[in-house]
């Protein structure tokens, strides 16, 4: 019996010690070192860093690439040719970017058309019509899928490259188109397919829609360059030692 | 008689000590979803890496502006006795600045738009502008149409293959992940882009009270914005001869 008792007793010390500890851990959580942050915070900082992360790599590859230009030009001094020749390329990598070289490749050729299909009673006509923002919306996403140049209606379509609807026409690149939209795109032609065609998709969602959007693959596209004359009267490349 | 009340006194300590545990487990349970009660050490730490990569992004910016600064020397060295290079470099200027490969300056419009305030969300978690990000194309396409000449978000510069993508619990803008706000700035007529955006029902109309998107625009005189930062390589398209 005695003994059971001081099995209580040490029993009943564990515990009060038990509690001591806890109650000293859970005033330290309340004071001091801990404070509340709610997840966005720490989301926001983990976000930015694998943005900054991101940028450095690809600042590194731009870095590798002048610092080989500047080997090539200073390996030439003297001989102007060779300089010609480098920027010759140059320039004609820049267009090829820019938009303003034919370019051929594989890609796919899509056509988008109003749908033909009766309305339901009561139902917006505009539920079965093509709008800019369809249009952009598969623009964006045969970006998203690699497309390397893509043109509306034989349009090139450039960095700033309008699509406006109005009416009952759209305007792209100043000059105006009506339905059906003719897109052609250079890239991978099954990716590019499949970013309209997959369960899911915008392209998918058009067709339940009942837009008509056919997408066809093809091993030979030619889109042509950017026809319109471009004038910058607001841009100026900033100069040497000012900051960005 | 003694032995009920220490039974009893037994009792209510495990009871306390019951009550204890979870709330300790439940303040430790912040720490693993990465919210809630945390060490400040943890945000500092992660403030402290982000000035890191932040100063060592700078590093790498003048770098590379040091290096554009030499190639740019021996062009225009060479530009100096030579007619066809002159031109050369003109028209080389004149592409990259279309391009986005250089940063430009200009006046223009500054446009800022964020979630809506804490207040008018909805119970979903889910941030409104980057499930719509469509809106952020339709921005766009409505600042070309009103004749911008360069435009970039969050510092992206928009260039003929930018794409922007819901990826996750980011909106990816050249394939960098980027969250709200969005600042989007453009250069062109400051009056015809901020008329054209603030029209009534339009873009900016529809974004305030459609979506109870906070958005923001101001004019400048001069806007900064930096070039695109990746080489573009074509896989695909290939220059028709």
């Amino acid at each position: 019996m005695v003994k059971l008792m001081k099995l209580k007793k040490s029993i009943l010390f564990l515990f009060c010690i038990l509690i001591g500890l806890l109650i000293s851990i859970q005033s330290r959580v309340i004071t001091g070192t801990f404070h509340y942050i709610s997840p966005e915070i720490l989301k926001d900082y983990d976000n930015s860093i694998k943005t900054e992360r991101m940028e450095i790599e690809q600042l590194k590859i731009l870095i590798s690439e002048k610092q080989e230009k500047l080997k090539a030009y200073q390996s030439y001094s003297g001989e102007s040719d060779s300089i010609l020749n480098t920027m010759t390329q140059e320039l004609n990598r820049m267009r090829l970017i820019s938009g303003f070289l034919d370019v051929q490749g594989e890609g796919v050729i899509i056509l988008l058309d109003d749908g033909t299909r009766d309305l339901y009673q009561g139902e917006n006509p505009n539920d079965i019509l093509v709008h800019d923002i369809d249009l952009l919306t598969i623009i964006n996403d045969l970006k998203i899928a690699g497309a390397e140049a893509i043109s509306i209606n034989g349009q090139r379509l450039i960095n700033n490259s309008e699509i406006n609807c109005s009416g009952h026409s759209v305007r792209i690149n100043n000059q105006f188109f009506a339905q059906p939209f003719i897109i052609k795109a250079i890239g991978d032609p099954k990716i590019l397919h499949s970013s309209l065609s997959a369960p899911g998709s915008y392209g998918e969602l058009l067709r339940e829609y009942g837009l008509i959007l056919n997408v066809d693959k093809s091993i030979n596209i030619r889109i042509s360059k950017y026809s319109e004359e471009s004038n910058y009267k607001f841009l100026k490349t900033v100069e040497e030692g000012e900051m960005i | 008689m003694k032995i009920k009340s220490g039974q009893i006194v037994i009792g209510l300590l495990a009871l306390i000590i019951g009550l204890i545990i979870s709330v300790q487990i439940h303040s430790m349970d912040g720490n693993v979803i990465g919210g809630g009660l945390v060490p400040v050490q943890k945000a500092q730490s992660l403030a402290q890496e982000l000035n890191k990569v932040r100063d060592e992004k700078e590093v790498l910016v003048e770098e590379l502006k040091e290096l554009e600064t030499k190639i740019k020397e021996i062009e225009d060295a060479e530009s100096k006795d030579d007619i066809l290079i002159r031109n050369l470099v003109s028209e080389l200027d004149k592409y990259k600045m279309i391009s986005g490969m250089t940063a430009v300056i200009g006046p223009g419009i500054t446009i800022t738009v964020d979630d809506p305030a804490e207040e008018e969300m909805d119970y979903s978690d889910m941030s409104v502008i980057m499930y719509n990000y469509d809106l952020l194309l339709s921005l766009l396409n409505k600042l070309n149409d009103a004749g911008a000449e360069a435009i970039a978000i969050n510092d992206q510069r928009i260039v003929a293959i930018t794409e922007i993508s819901l990826a996750g619990s980011n909106v990816n803008i050249n394939s960098i992940p980027t969250a709200p706000p969005f600042i989007i700035k453009a250069i062109g007529n400051p009056d015809t882009l901020e008329s054209t955006l603030n029209i009534r029902f339009g873009i900016v109309d529809q974004m305030r009270n459609r979506y109870n998107l906070q958005v923001k625009t101001q004019k400048s005189d001069e806007i900064s914005i930096p070039r695109y930062n990746d080489i573009i390589k074509f896989r695909y398209a290939v220059p028709v001869e």
